[in-house]
């Protein structure tokens, strides 16, 4: 009994089947639902990845442009050139890597633009998310302490400095995973976001030892 | 199949209609096998299944894995029928299942002797009064045709509850219509 597919030979089977087909429950039903399915204008998320993207890279742009007027009176001069050197050096291993992907799978034409596209908006989500947090913290150390703790702070950008390029990084390989894989026509994107936020675990675990030694 | 799916999902996500027509062509049927298996009402399940298409079609970039989109799909569906018979239960509007409704839904079929749809009133009355999770799988198997590989996707099941619901109901359906399966 209950073999692979449907049995017509089965008396109860060809019963039900005979009833349900006498309904005609699905005459026509395809042409009808094709109808209906809605304009594609109508189908943009809530929020559109370009304006995330926009959001992400304003967000991200704040935090570095604060990050870097910090670090003459911390740093000194030369140290903040060579900091401005490295993001350069990053950003353009970032469109580096981003154009050798597209070169790489230029056959899969709009496919690979589409996961580039939607890596970015990705990573520009976390950056968003990130900021949001930072946002969040401050402003609980400044409703608790009445004031910004700008030693603390400090002590915690620093600390903050090498677990973002580590989770940077992370993120980075991830998203050229993601592009790779979306670009062959798999899907592992909840792997990826696995990787994604063990990444995030990682870099959140890293800052609080860092910033324990800082303060220590 | 599901990794033709995924071709389509991801086709669709970009832009392509006739994607998610060939996906609509692929799952209204067993949509449709799900929302009535929940309602037991025929416009309402084909309401139901125009909505969900739509539902999905407006949030398919939220699917996490491209290649579930059938199981997606159901789950839509299902989620969308049981809603639909809450609020007719709270309207307190009878719900389809008696038999005088089977009867004027067979009715509403091509004209044909009285025996025939007597039966598939009965049939109908039978599969109704299956536990849900049975009805479900007896009426994807037996209104699409599927096996139960298919079956196992669209509900999220293993093959063998597939199976044990699958016997269990026909030998349920068998004592009631005893008489009906022997002739």
């Amino acid at each position: 009994m209950g073999g692979e597919a449907f049995n017509p030979t089965d008396k109860i089977e060809r019963l039900v089947h005979e009833s349900l087909d006498g309904l005609h429950l699905t005459d026509g039903l395809v042409e009808r639902v094709s109808a209906a399915i809605p304009p594609r204008t109508e189908m943009q998320p809530s929020l559109h990845p370009a304006l995330r993207l926009g959001f992400g890279i304003t967000a991200a742009a704040f935090a570095v442009s604060a990050w870097l007027v910090n670090l003459p009176r911390i740093y000194g001069a030369g140290t903040v050139a060579s900091y401005v050197g490295l993001t350069a050096i990053m950003l353009g291993a970032t469109i580096g890597s981003t154009a050798i992907a597209i070169a790489i799978f230029r056959e899969a034409g709009a496919r690979a633009f589409a996961a580039v596209r939607n890596a970015l908006s990705g990573l520009a989500g976390n950056a968003l998310v990130g900021t949001i947090a930072a946002a969040a913290l401050l402003g609980t150390a400044y409703f608790l302490l009445g004031s910004f703790p700008a030693d603390q702070i400090q002590a915690g950008l620093r600390a903050a400095r090498s677990s973002a390029a580590t989770l940077l990084f992370v993120l980075l390989a991830a998203a050229a995973v993601q592009i790779w894989i979306l670009a062959r026509g798999r899907d592992w994107r909840p792997a990826l976001r696995l990787v994604e936020a063990a990444g995030l675990v990682v870099a959140a675990i890293a800052c609080a030892a860092n910033y324990a030694i800082y303060i220590a | 199949m599901t990794d033709e799916d995924a071709r389509l999902v991801r086709a669709a996500i970009e832009g392509d209609e006739d994607a998610f027509k060939t996906l609509i062509e692929r799952y209204a049927r067993m949509a449709a096998a799900i929302a009535y298996s929940v309602t037991g009402n025929v416009e309402a399940s084909r309401d139901l299944v125009q909505e969900s298409f739509c539902d999905a079609y407006r949030s398919l970039r939220r699917l996490r894995s491209t290649v579930k989109f059938a199981g997606w799909l159901a789950s839509i569906t299902r989620r969308k029928s049981i809603s639909w018979v809450r609020a007719q239960a709270r309207n307190k509007v009878q719900l389809a299942g008696g038999h005088e409704e089977l009867v004027a839904a067979a009715g509403e079929a091509p004209p044909e002797d009285a025996k025939r749809a007597e039966v598939r009133a009965r049939v109908l009355s039978a599969v109704r009064g299956l536990p849900p999770g049975y009805r479900e799988v007896v009426i994807l198997r037996c209104l699409e045709g599927k096996g139960h590989k298919e079956i196992c996707e669209a509900l999220g099941i293993s093959a063998a509850a597939v199976d044990k619901r699958l016997t269990r109901a026909k030998n349920m359906l068998r004592e009631v219509l005893g008489d009906l399966a022997d002739e």
